[in-house]
């Protein structure tokens, strides 16, 4: 059982992650990944929800009745989402503000979602909270990596602070801050990764 | 009833009703117990606003914002509900905070705005509540933003392009430096504080 849950943890992290493989959850990632600040807080709160969803939806699995399983679900998800923006508002107010509705907008991560149907519906809660946060992780460092050029590139800023040497000659790329940016950042990233990093297994290319 | 009918019909019915209540419970809990921080941060919130729009350094603590706060503000409500504030400065003279709201990109601005004593120039201003584009909108919160607005009494009529040097902005009396990418939201400020500056001058006009 460890070697399984092992190979899905790594699985989530590198060849099947979230993002740049099953390209799930791109609204967020265009959506908060200008500043880094607020990325990382973005993805705290989505390896919160995703374990606890997996858990509690794997330790339901047995009992929720077929039909109504996606409610549940949605309804799980929900409830520790509304849990994570009512904390980040009583710890973090600064940040709080500056999320605004996307915090809110986890509940429609279809990350989120897709772990709970396609692995937590149908195994063990500790398999299924591993690889709650192992796809969580997966999510997170995609964006991390996104943010961290979109703000060194459209801001000349790092977590807010100017970098000496960069940031008085830099000319700000205001594309990079906006969507599109995100867009081109997601790309790219996607296009060095499949090709230098993971191996493509459905070969002929 | 029959047995799968049960099963079929009642049976999720009342599984998704105790799911919802167990998530209820769960989610009003933590409501109650992060209450009083979330109101806490809020009033913090409206105390640092007054202090920055009234152009006084911010004291260093939160015990020390709250006390500079009740020796020296005063709450105004005029008859319509608006509410303002002035604050008492210690050579005698007094700024009048004024609580301004506008229709930014995404949603309303809630602008706090200082105005000094008689002369009736900008003390600060700074900018409450918003959901402007983080990185782009979002930058009416950095302090070269909102400083250039400190002296000078408007009404504005011109936005500048955001000036490369920071400290090198516009003097023009009726102009302030915008933000790259974010002309709603530039203009948005600019409706602001035009308003702002009228209701100022109106409420001097009528004491």
């Amino acid at each position: 059982m460890p070697g399984k849950v092992k190979n899905q943890f790594l699985a989530s992290i590198g060849k099947d992650n979230p993002v740049f493989a099953q390209v799930l959850g791109i609204c967020s990632t265009l959506a908060v990944t200008n500043v880094l600040e607020n990325t990382v807080v973005m993805c705290l709160g989505v390896i919160f929800t995703l374990a606890c969803s997996n858990l509690t939806v794997s330790l339901l699995r047995k009992h929720i009745p077929g039909s109504i399983r996606m409610m549940v679900e949605t309804l799980i998800i929900a409830a520790y989402v509304i849990i994570v923006d009512i904390v980040i508002q009583a710890t973090l107010p600064g940040i709080s503000r500056q999320l605004g509705p996307y915090v809110g907008l986890i509940i429609t991560n279809c990350i989120i979602m897709g772990r709970a149907e396609a692995y937590a519906l149908n195994n063990e809660p500790l398999p299924s909270l591993v690889d709650g946060i192992a796809a969580g992780i997966g999510y997170s460092y995609v964006l991390l990596i996104i943010a961290f050029f979109r703000e060194l590139l459209g801001s000349a800023t790092i977590w807010g602070y100017p970098i000496p040497g960069f940031s008085s000659w830099w000319v700000n790329w205001s594309i990079m801050v906006m969507a599109p940016g995100a867009f081109f950042a997601l790309a790219i990233l996607i296009w060095v990764i499949k090709t230098y990093f993971v191996r493509d297994e459905e070969g002929g290319k | 009833m029959k047995p799968e009918l049960i099963k079929e019909k009642v049976a999720p019915v009342l599984f998704m009703a105790g799911v919802t209540f167990v998530a209820i419970t769960l989610v009003g809990l933590v409501d109650i117990v992060t209450k009083p921080a979330v109101e806490r941060n809020k009033t913090l919130f409206q105390k640092q606003a007054v202090c920055d729009a009234a152009g006084v350094e911010r004291p260093g603590s939160t015990e020390a914002l709250i006390a500079w706060y009740d020796a020296h503000v005063t709450a105004l409500t005029n008859s319509e509900g608006t509410v303002s504030y002035r604050v008492a400065e210690p050579e005698g003279e007094s700024t009048l905070v004024l609580v301004q709201q506008g229709p930014g990109l995404w949603g309303s601005i809630t602008a706090y705005v200082g105005f000094n004593g008689e002369a009736m120039t900008i003390a600060g201003v700074t900018f409450q509540d918003h959901v402007e584009t983080p990185g782009l909108g979002a930058r009416i919160d950095e302090s070269w933003f909102r400083n250039q607005f400190v002296g000078k009494s408007g009404p504005f009529a011109r936005l500048g392009p955001e000036p490369q040097d920071k400290t090198k902005g516009t003097r023009d009396p009726d102009a302030f430096d915008q933000i790259t990418g974010a002309t709603i939201t530039s203009t948005a400020v600019k409706d602001i504080m035009n308003k702002s500056i009228q209701q100022a001058r109106s409420l001097t006009a009528s004491r």
